[in-house]
């Protein structure tokens, strides 16, 4: 996220920061916060662990502020921390996840698929159906691909996955997603 | 399932992007407080221990005018309050043999 002129840049922020200043990073929160509940609230099952798994994400980044060297803008540095936050509560939660039943969603594959009117939280709740029936890597990786439009170059550098397993694992992640929705009965 | 219906599925679940303002909502004020906290140095418990010194001084101090002012009770005098009755009734039992 670029700031106007007359605001201090993310790197004078972290730099004032470093100093003992928390209210720099705090204007470093506000400026970045929608971006990284953007991310987080594809994978947090409740607001509750929303922000939770948020605050985690920029305790984080606080604590490792000194790590940030300003090679790559602020931005890309929290979403990488982001990334790896939602990959661990992912980890976490798949256990619970995979005891949600289908039958208890009322939308199927085939509504979806004929163009039938389908409201957004009804579809939304079934990817998180498929979604939760995936890997936490093959979710990871087509959240981000696919929901969040992040580019497989882009993927790499938020998980640290090279280019060429980005693009193998999001290929298995389509087909085990394809046989979850397949499993979905007709209406 | 072909490719077409898959990406369709990704495109209204792409267009369900969740609303967070309600959960951004006073955040940073929330992170900021949980910083500040976890930042504090934890006191160990012992530490409590020297705001009990004015008390405890306060205690002896009291102690000691109270046994100034009421003549002072003496070693053996206080020993004797205690063991009075003890004494009288171990006598007791000796005379009367019981």
């Amino acid at each position: 996220m670029s700031a106007p002129l007359d605001e201090p840049t993310d790197e004078r922020l972290v730099q004032v920061a470093l100093a003992g200043d928390d209210e720099a990073f705090a204007a470093l929160v506000r400026r970045h916060k929608s971006r990284v509940f953007g991310i987080a609230a594809r994978f947090a099952r409740s607001d509750h662990e929303l922000d939770d798994v948020c605050q985690e994400i920029f305790i984080k980044a606080y604590r490792n502020l000194g790590k940030f060297r300003g090679d790559a803008p602020f931005e890309h540095w929290l979403s990488r921390i982001a990334a790896r936050a939602c990959y661990d509560l992912l980890r976490k939660s798949r256990r619970d996840r995979a005891n949600v039943s289908l039958d208890s969603l009322n939308v199927t594959l085939t509504g979806i698929a004929a163009d039938e009117f389908v409201g957004a939280s009804e579809v939304r709740e079934l990817l998180e159906f498929a979604l939760g029936q995936l890997p936490a890597k093959d979710r990871l990786v087509i959240t981000l691909l696919e929901l969040e439009e992040k580019s497989v170059r882009e993927v790499a550098g938020l998980t640290g996955w090279s280019e060429a397993n980005v693009k193998v694992r999001a290929h298995r992640a389509r087909a085990r997603l394809k046989q979850v929705l397949e499993a979905n009965p007709s209406p | 399932m072909n490719d077409d219906q898959l990406d369709k599925v990704f495109k209204a679940g792409r267009s369900a992007k969740p609303d967070t303002s309600h959960a951004e909502f006073g955040f940073e004020t929330r992170l900021m407080a949980r910083i500040r906290a976890e930042a504090q140095p934890q006191v160990p418990w012992f530490a409590f221990a020297w705001k009990l010194v004015p008390v405890f001084a306060a205690i002896v101090l009291a102690l000691g005018v109270w046994n100034l002012t009421n003549g002072g009770l003496g070693a053996a005098d206080f020993h004797a309050a205690v063991t009075g009755d003890a004494e009288e009734s171990s006598v007791a039992g000796y005379l009367t043999g019981d």
